[in-house]
């Protein structure tokens, strides 16, 4: 149950729907996404709630061809640089945050989405009648950050939910890094499939209560990003 | 308007929008708002009922503005956690929270868009598309104001205009807008800025209300404003490019040195 990073990493495949959880700059599985990006994995649908860092780097290293999510950028950062660049090459298929979360539970009330051109840019989305049909997103893969798991699986994380309970139970497999691994964790929890040791495993996104982001690092990335030098940032990034 | 900035101002505009006992939601990175309820919240609406993006709490007492400690600030105090898909199926179709937004493009139909403009990919729709079809609450905010975004038709709908529903009004660091037969109208200016001014920043023409008001914020605003958000973080909404990075850097250093600030 319990694996390495690198072990975890093989699961993700050339071309796998990968969906992260968390959301934007908090509980991110960054230290997943380092390995991800060693591996140099390609041709990922990247599925997430609501994208930042960790997406952006993905992105700009070349192993993401669709996206899919409501919003992918860095809050008070900015824009998330390397899509902002990159995103004529990327297929998005355009989310919000009620079709993302639709997708678990198969339609959303009709209201919504109305006269907009979302419903133009995402044709299998459907009205019918009082509701929208909304496909299953189908994660081959969902990744997790989580504050602490046991060798059972369970995982227990804090705030900022996002949609990982339903991602847990819906992808085929749910891979958990923790800040710490623990004897047993109570109460209901997510279950995964395997869990990795991941410490600081979220940085310099946040792991609350352990630790908030670090916006100075968000800000040495913006930068390299606006001087070009994304590159050396992100081989900088995979020898940490 | 004694050493008042137009973030100033525009924190004001948004306070006096909110009444007491109101729901409001509080959405990522929305420093100004953000002062504008707080200031809402010490003046004359005390009762407010808070929803926050970050977290997904539900808080009905102040927290300090803060870049670093926001989510903790939240997460420490929550008096209610959600799912996201709770806040999205439950809290925002139950309660019709106000909301300020900040559209990349916004057309004098009251529609807006945060997906792409020309070849520029923005960061995405968010919430958007879900709540304008029916929610009559949603504001937008501009701080400042350009023909860029101000445009005669948006380029992609991801907020719907006027219909049955529709964006309450537009506010920006400059001048406030209503909507009136289902066209924007310019109905306030700063104090000391022309209606020409105004008007050379939209890149359409508006409608106006006669006679203008001139909005003068009071006095005592402006201290509580530096009470409740010293480090400025309502500034960053009004700069860009390195600007704004660097006024960010000097924040964090700040509050990397302070930790998080006490309860209010």
């Amino acid at each position: 149950m319990i694996q390495t990073l690198r072990e975890a990493a093989a699961l993700v495949r050339d071309g796998s729907v990968l969906a992260l959880g968390g959301m934007t700059l908090y509980r991110r599985p960054v230290a997943f996404v380092r390995e991800l990006l060693r591996r140099k994995t390609r041709g990922l649908t990247l599925a997430t709630l609501a994208g930042g860092f960790e997406s952006d780097l993905l992105v700009g290293a070349g192993c993401v061809s669709t996206v899919r999510t409501c919003y992918l950028g860095l809050e008070i950062f900015g824009f998330a640089p390397m899509y902002t660049l990159r995103a004529r090459e990327l297929r998005i298929v355009e989310e919000t945050e009620a079709t993302f979360c639709g997708s678990f539970r198969g339609s959303v009330p009709g209201r919504i989405l109305r006269g907009t051109d979302i419903l133009i840019d995402r044709p299998d989305i459907r009205p019918e009648g009082e509701t929208i049909r909304i496909p299953p997103i189908e994660a081959d893969v969902a990744i997790i950050h989580a504050l602490q798991a046991d060798r059972e699986g369970n995982a227990r994380f804090v705030g900022n939910l996002a949609c990982d309970i339903e991602l847990a139970k819906t992808a085929k497999h749910t891979i958990v890094t923790a800040e710490r691994i623990v004897e047993r964790v109570d109460g209901p929890t997510i279950q995964a499939h395997a869990v990795v040791e991941a410490p600081r495993g979220s940085w310099p996104a946040s792991c609350y209560p352990d630790y908030p982001f670090d916006g100075l690092e968000l800000l040495r990335y913006v930068r390299a990003c606006r001087e070009g030098r994304f590159e050396d940032y992100l081989a900088e990034f995979l020898s940490r | 308007m004694p050493n008042s900035s137009p973030a100033d101002w525009l924190s004001c505009a948004i306070a006096r929008e909110i009444s007491d006992g109101e729901t409001i939601a509080v959405g990522l990175a929305t420093t100004l708002p953000f002062a504008g309820i707080m200031l809402a919240r010490r003046t004359h609406a005390p009762n407010l009922r808070t929803g926050y993006v970050v977290g997904h709490g539900m808080m009905n007492r102040p927290i300090p503005a803060s870049i670093t400690w926001n989510e903790k600030h939240i997460l420490d105090r929550a008096e209610r956690l959600w799912s996201f898909s709770d806040s999205v199926f439950e809290w925002l179709p139950s309660r019709h929270p106000k909301e300020f937004f900040r559209p990349a493009q916004i057309d004098p139909y009251g529609n807006s868009n945060n997906v792409r403009v020309g070849p520029i990919r923005l960061p995405g729709p968010a919430g958007l598309p879900d709540v304008t079809p029916y929610h009559s609450n949603i504001y937008y905010y501009v701080p400042v104001p350009t023909p860029k975004v101000f445009v005669p038709q948006v380029e992609f709908v991801s907020g719907t205009g006027l219909g049955e529903f529709g964006p309450k009004r537009v506010l920006t660091g400059i001048a406030l807008f209503d909507f009136e037969d289902r066209r924007m109208r310019l109905t306030t200016l700063a104090p000391g800025v022309t209606r020409e001014q105004v008007l050379s920043q939209l890149g359409f023409v508006p409608l106006e209300k006669q006679p203008l008001e001139i909005f003068d914020p009071p006095r005592a605003w402006l201290d509580l404003l530096r009470e409740i958000d010293p480090l400025g973080t309502r500034e960053l909404e009004f700069l860009s490019g390195e600007d704004r990075l660097r006024r960010l850097e000097e924040i964090l250093w700040t509050e990397a040195g302070a930790g998080p600030r006490s309860v209010l």
